[in-house]
């Protein structure tokens, strides 16, 4: 389908935006990496869309730091993120894990964290990472900044908990207590593919095994990325070991993910175990605790 | 419908044009400024025939907005050779058998170009990592990733005094 906006705006100011966004409602659609806005634009899946609105001049791309919190501006490519110097933390093993092997380069290098997060499809990796992390996302719109959790930010299909002129500013990553660890993997058919499953752990150990916390973000299992709470539950207080990830993963056989075509709900409840115990043994190992 | 100015920058050269909010950057450096070395395959990222690098990194040109690249630096594979000399990349797709029916090519050379501008040593894992958002259907791949080896292990030897 020939895709043929009628208009570009290249807002230079964060209430600019707003107000283009806000005064043109659903005919506007926020262009940052451009990587799935042209996908679904050139399959005809935003017929109602002629306006584009480039972000790519709000000085939106950056991480940052404070005591409590990391800060990624909406903008950030996957590659400026992969080569942050906050890689090196054991608490954000699973985004290292995904970003090191992240391919092709040429979508790596434009596509972007707000994009991953508001792209509305369940199967990417950053969502169910950024789940895992227990992050926020700061929206900005007419009435100001609201900063939600990740986990409700997600409604549908292509549907985020965005309200009219609002776009995603930033995701809040809080730095967790030490001894925290976390781990990514997921299931492609080849290396350049688009995920069919994916998981993301994170663990914070007290000693070498028993578990403070743990969240757990999935993807390809909903229509939207989740979190696995019940799994979850299943660790705090107690040894992180094999009897307790068995326990953990039974609770996974009860969620009924959509059908993919190479992927029917059986197969993947079958394989979302085998990933997401591979990204607890990594979570595991990073947070310190004994190798299991 | 609108249109803008742009100021373009692509190997070294200054552009000047007007441009539609629907142009991608691949169409204006093919159609309007006729630099037709960049090819479009798919047309959505799957490809990489239209690779080209945006301030050294290699983007799917057919996916960003002519617009996004004011103020940036493009370069294309017009932008490889220096007069009749060739790129060594290029001398070692030729002398490898790295191309049959050169249509995937230019986009090769662009995500080598990029890696061994960033990595000039590069692992073998590095080399397919770089290579893999190219597709190519006449190869099998080997010749090409021979050639980007050979040329990189040159350009180590030259570079040794």
């Amino acid at each position: 389908m020939v895709f043929r906006p009628q208009e570009y705006f290249r807002p230079a100011s964060l209430g600019e935006a707003v107000t283009i966004l806000d005064g043109h409602g659903e005919r506007a659609k926020i262009l940052a990496g451009g990587t799935a806005f042209y996908e679904l634009a050139k399959r005809g899946m935003i017929p109602n869309v002629d306006r584009i609105v480039d972000i790519s001049k709000l000085d939106l791309s950056y991480v940052r730091e404070d005591e409590q919190t990391v800060r990624v501006g909406s903008t950030t490519t996957l590659a400026e993120l992969g080569e942050s110097s906050i890689m090196e933390r054991p608490y954000l093993g699973a985004l290292r894990d995904a970003l090191e092997n992240f391919t092709p380069a040429q979508i790596k290098n434009a596509a972007t964290v707000g994009g991953e997060i508001c792209a509305g499809v369940p199967f990417l990796d950053l969502p169910p990472i950024l789940l895992s992390l227990t992050s926020r996302v700061v929206v900005l719109g007419p009435k100001g900044e609201r900063v939600i959790p990740l986990e409700s930010f997600f409604i549908d299909y292509f549907l985020q908990d965005l309200r009219r002129g609002e776009f995603v500013k930033e995701i809040q990553i809080p730095k967790p207590a030490d001894s925290t660890g976390s781990g990514f993997a997921n299931l492609k058919r080849n290396a350049v593919d688009l995920a069919v499953l994916n998981a993301s752990s994170m663990v914070t150990l007290e000693g070498s095994h028993r578990c403070v916390t743990c969240a757990i973000g999935l993807g390809g299992m909903a229509r939207i990325p989740i979190r696995a709470r019940q799994a979850e539950q299943v660790f705090v207080g107690k040894e992180i070991d094999d009897p307790t990830i068995n326990d953990a993963l039974r609770s996974l056989a009860e969620l009924k993910p959509p059908s993919a075509i190479h992927a029917p709900p059986d197969y993947k409840r079958r394989v979302i175990r085998v990933l997401v115990r591979d990204t607890l043994r990594r979570a595991l190992e990073r947070a310190g605790g004994r190798p299991i | 419908m609108t249109h803008y100015d742009l100021q373009l920058k692509i190997n070294q050269i200054d552009y000047s044009l007007t441009v539609g909010p629907y142009e991608s950057l691949n169409r204006v450096i093919r159609e309007r400024l006729g630099l037709t070395g960049t090819k479009k395959g798919c047309d959505y990222g799957g490809c990489g025939s239209c690779t080209v690098l945006v301030d050294g990194r290699p983007v799917y040109s057919c996916m960003y907005p002519a617009l996004r690249a004011e103020g940036k630096e493009v370069t294309t594979v017009e932008g490889l050779a220096k007069g009749d000399d060739l790129d060594p990349l290029q001398e070692a797709f030729v002398n490898y058998g790295g191309l049959q029916c050169g249509y995937c090519t230019p986009g090769f050379l662009m995500s080598a170009r990029a890696l061994l501008d960033r990595i000039a040593q590069p692992s073998d894992r590095d080399i397919r990592y770089a290579l893999s958002g190219n597709l190519c259907r006449c190869t099998g791949y080997q010749k090409i990733f021979r050639a980007v080896k050979a040329a990189s292990e040159k350009a180590t030897v030259g570079s040794t005094p």
